[in-house]
């Protein structure tokens, strides 16, 4: 009987260190239940960090350049205070520039630099979050123990998405939306018609009468240093009228095997 | 009486596309609300595909398939000469497919490019009173929603009904009713100081925009709605005296 033990403790071991790098946005490993259908915790000395292709390729050194690649085309930022004028060409020059300087359009013809429009703030905005996500995930450890078990995106899981995570235009509904979240509440609990519309490789849209939301697993990894595997979720969210939309990577977490999904930490 | 009348704001230089009077009261000239929507949301008069994946032009206008940019009397930036049906439908195609490059280099959140990406994308653009004039229909649009909203919009004070033009074209009808349920019910009662107080959008590109640019313009024009109403409602009260 204890061989027995030792045996699928080995092959769970080879399991949880087999698992390649770079995990699928959509997909993750096939879940472990135990006899009472929770998620069985991965008895590892380090679950890796893994990561989405949407982040960077498959190598520790593609994530770790990741902050050093070119940006399809240079935004053009202005300090605040002096007005002086630099290029961010990687995400690591948008991340330094961010907090002192902001963007404006440079005329191709040398014209005076314009106030960036919505649609590009928009854009701008998801510049930001995307590489922000890429430096938490640099900084991310391996984890030694996993709650979350595979977390495939679909409709079961927004039953366990935290409320917090529905996109919204309004202050108000924030607040509600935090504290509901606080108090266990989900996504699907919140909003019943919510549902998964269209499964890609790279994630799941989601919709509902109000919302529209793409939502893609980016990252795995522990992110908070307690030893537990959290989950980074991209999630671009906007209304189904409008124009407002909101970008944003939730940590989420489970703390124990009967524990509920938590928002760790909201990177925006 | 109509508050803050919008005739002296609306310039002289240009004739209003959408003005009148209903049941004895003005309509507030459309190109107040146009001036608004142009200094945040800009105008482009070539296509683009906006954050959302919907090919676009102007100022924010969607056009939902090729027919409906056929439709449009696109010319050559280049010649002036008026573009073919065949070439409209190509510029169209292209500026998809176009974003579809950029997307699958930039598969993280990075997804989308900006506006002025496109600007040499194609060689179709639209004259600029082509791009005015489509502005101005759905402002015509959006003022009809805002009426079956509040009833009484067209007696509001200018600065209300522009906060409120504001916030109806970014959040729609919907999500101006469902997720600003408080200034919804304050404008109704005209209160627009508590508008002022919750009108706040939690919109990225406004939080992100240079001291929050939009939202304090929005909560700005509450204010000054609100103070005209207090200015009148003691005025009145005045002249009973």
């Amino acid at each position: 009987m204890n061989a027995a033990r030792a045996i699928i403790c080995l092959a769970l071991i080879y399991c949880a260190c087999s698992k390649p790098r770079v995990a699928p946005a959509a997909a993750a490993a096939p879940p472990m239940r135990s006899p009472q259908n929770e998620w069985a915790v991965v008895p590892s000395a380090a679950r890796p960090v893994t990561w989405s292709t949407a982040v960077a390729g498959p190598k520790r050194s593609d994530l770790d350049q990741a902050l050093a690649k070119p940006l399809e085309y240079p935004w053009h930022m202005f300090d605040r205070k002096t007005n002086e004028r630099h290029e961010a060409r990687t995400c690591g020059d948008l991340l330094a520039l961010h907090e002192s300087c902001y963007p404006m359009d440079v005329p191709g013809d040398g014209g005076a630099p314009t106030e960036l429009f919505e649609n590009d703030w928009s854009i701008y905005a998801d510049y930001v979050v995307a590489c922000r996500i890429t430096v938490a995930i640099q900084n991310a450890k391996p984890a030694r123990v996993d709650y979350l078990g595979a977390f495939p995106l679909d409709n079961a899981r927004l039953r366990e998405i935290p409320a917090g995570v529905i996109p919204t235009p309004s202050d108000e509904e924030e607040k509600q939306l935090k504290a509901a979240s606080a108090k266990g509440v989900s996504w699907k609990v919140w909003d019943r018609h919510i549902h998964v519309t269209k499964t890609t490789g790279r994630g799941v849209t989601v919709e509902s009468p109000d919302t529209y939301s793409f939502l893609s697993v980016y990252g795995r990894a522990d992110f908070n240093g307690d030893g537990i595997e959290d989950l980074l979720l991209w999630r671009d969210g906007r209304g189904q009228e409008g124009t407002w939309n909101s970008t944003a990577g939730f940590v989420l977490t489970r703390l124990s095997a009967r524990g509920r999904v938590e928002i760790l930490k909201v990177i925006e | 009486m109509q508050l803050g009348s919008s005739r002296t704001e609306a310039g002289p230089d240009r004739p209003a596309p959408t003005s009148g009077s209903v049941a004895g009261h003005v309509i507030t000239d459309a190109r107040v609300f146009f001036r608004d929507i142009n200094r945040w949301e800009g105008k482009y008069p070539f296509m683009y595909v906006d954050t959302r994946g919907f090919v676009t032009t102007g100022i924010g206008n969607k056009l939902g398939s090729p027919q409906e940019a056929i439709e449009l009397p696109w010319r050559h930036a280049t010649t002036g000469l008026p573009a073919t049906p065949a070439e409209v439908r190509s510029a169209f195609q292209k500026v998809l497919a176009d974003c579809a490059d950029f997307q699958s280099r930039h598969p993280d959140g990075k997804k989308a490019a900006g506006g002025p990406w496109y600007a040499d994308k194609t060689d179709l653009v639209l004259s600029s009173s082509k791009v005015d004039e489509l502005a101005y229909s759905r402002i015509d649009g959006f003022r009809k929603q805002l009426r079956e909203l509040f009833p009484g919009f067209d007696r509001y004070p200018v600065p209300a009904q522009r906060a409120l033009f504001d916030m109806v074209y970014t959040l729609g009808k919907k999500g101006l009713a469902n997720k600003f349920p408080t200034v919804v019910a304050a404008c109704r009662d005209g209160h627009f100081e508590i508008a002022a107080k919750y009108c706040h959008r939690k919109a990225q590109a406004n939080e992100h925009r240079e001291g929050d640019a939009r939202n304090v313009a929005t909560k700005n024009l509450f204010d000054e709605a609100a103070n005209l109403t207090a200015a009148v409602r003691s005025l009145t009260r005045e002249v009973r005296l």
